[in-house]
């Protein structure tokens, strides 16, 4: 570790990182998401709004009210849980490991974090399967104006994300050595890497020509649902880039005990500009929810 | 400007779409040059097959009404306002009733007429 980084440094910005970790995760977001759920709920009920209930049941608003308060209080086990690790540290005579490993315990502690969102995000995706099955509306309505990329995000991202990547593929080749002699690390970062670019790329293009999840929605709530999972896309790709970045950088340059601190601060980052940013480009008071409503009986043309 | 499929509608899907384009070339809402979506976007869009969309644009590249230009995309013709205004299912409809009655005023009976219609219908192919 370099010199002029004390380790009540190093702790200090480890602890505040860990716990705005513990706070974004499992106390804010969840936050939000319930306050979301509670919303939809309380002001489109599925009485009105049948087609946003697919499979709608006798006491079905009072289950997921109570689905909610699960979730709730799970992230608060959760995030209570995560007080406890920063609280044994402080404590104790806690050091992160001179040549980095400890961030192993920052992701385990984050995929636990993430297992409610994941829960939510599977039965929010078994929703909207449900709504395509039975979406029958004889009715159909689109924009006649052609879309591009650049209507949703900022040509400006898209280039930092092809450069990063490109400049990353570059400097882990340089580094890497020749094929040859690669080890199974290295087949296994290289695949996931650009693999998930490839993966970002197909998705892309899906919502580009026009892909729905949800087959009700009004025109323009299907392109800020498009630009949103666009732009989670290419700054997914961007961030992905600087970490390995920085992860490299730390490795060359013996920064690696702030590796810990750093992959917090990265899995911070996917969330707010992941799941944050999705929540922010679709506001729940900007949807047009009439689209749920019952259809009415067409007049003859 | 908004486009709107009735899947119910005894008019076919293709036609109604060439229908909609058309009409809104003549009343302004779209402008020689104004670039249209895609097929797959537009078949994504309104939950209609791709040959659907595409037989429309297809008709409507015949017709002069719209343009493709390659990869760069689909476009509205130049002429479009013209070209929109004519119908060449109607005057194929005219031709077809004026020879019909051409044959019939000679004395052709409308058996004959058919099976010279069918038989001139193969030649052509």
């Amino acid at each position: 570790m370099p010199d002029f980084f004390s380790m009540t440094f190093v702790l200090a910005v480890f602890y505040a990182v860990l716990a705005s970790q513990v706070y974004i995760l499992s106390v804010h977001y969840p936050r939000k998401i319930s306050a979301r759920v509670a919303y939809m709920l309380d002001n489109f009920p599925p009485a009105e709004y049948p087609k946003l209930y697919p499979n709608f049941h006798a006491g079905y608003v009072e289950t997921q009210h109570l689905k909610m308060r699960v979730y709730s209080v799970i992230n608060y086990v959760i995030a209570l849980v995560g007080i406890g690790i920063l609280a044994a540290m402080i404590s104790s005579d806690y050091r992160p490991a001179a040549k980095g490993g400890d961030e192993i315990f920052v992701m385990l502690y984050f995929f636990l974090q993430t297992i409610p969102l994941l829960y939510i995000s599977w039965k929010e995706h078994c929703q909207y399967r449900l709504m395509r099955l039975t979406f029958d509306d004889k009715k159909r309505v689109a924009d006649l104006a052609r879309r591009g990329l650049f209507d949703y995000v900022s040509p400006v991202y898209v280039a930092v994300a092809l450069m990063l990547y490109g400049g990353w593929l570059v400097f882990y080749l340089y580094q890497a050595g020749p094929i040859a002699v690669w080890e199974a690390k290295h087949y296994i970062t290289f695949g996931t890497i650009t693999g998930m670019n490839i993966f970002y790329s197909v998705t892309i293009f899906a919502f580009v020509s026009g892909k729905k999840i949800d087959p009700y929605k009004a025109p323009k709530d299907q392109q800020r649902h498009a630009e949103s999972v666009i732009k989670v896309m290419v700054f997914s790709s961007i961030m992905i880039s600087i970490f390995l970045a920085l992860t490299q950088a730390a490795d060359e340059y013996a920064f690696e005990i702030f590796d810990p601190v750093v992959t917090s601060f990265y899995m911070q980052l996917c969330v707010v500009f992941g799941l944050g940013l999705m929540m922010r480009i679709l506001d729940v008071e900007e949807i047009n929810f009439d689209v749920y409503r019952e259809s009415k009986e067409l007049t003859a043309s | 400007m908004q486009i709107q499929i009735n899947i119910d509608d005894p008019v076919p899907q293709f036609a109604q779409l060439i229908t909609q384009i058309k009409n809104a070339v003549q009343e302004g809402k779209l402008s020689p040059g104004d670039a249209l979506p895609s097929i797959r976007q537009l078949a994504n869009d309104l939950g209609l097959n791709n040959k659907t969309v595409a037989k429309a644009y297809s008709l409507l590249e015949r017709d002069s009404v719209i343009q493709t230009k390659g990869y760069r995309g689909t476009y509205i013709h130049a002429n479009a306002k013209e070209n929109a205004a004519f119908d060449l299912n109607a005057w194929v409809r005219n031709e077809i009733s004026n020879s019909i009655k051409a044959c019939r005023e000679a004395g052709a009976t409308d058996s004959e007429i058919r099976i010279a219609f069918g038989d001139a219908m193969q030649d052509q192919f």
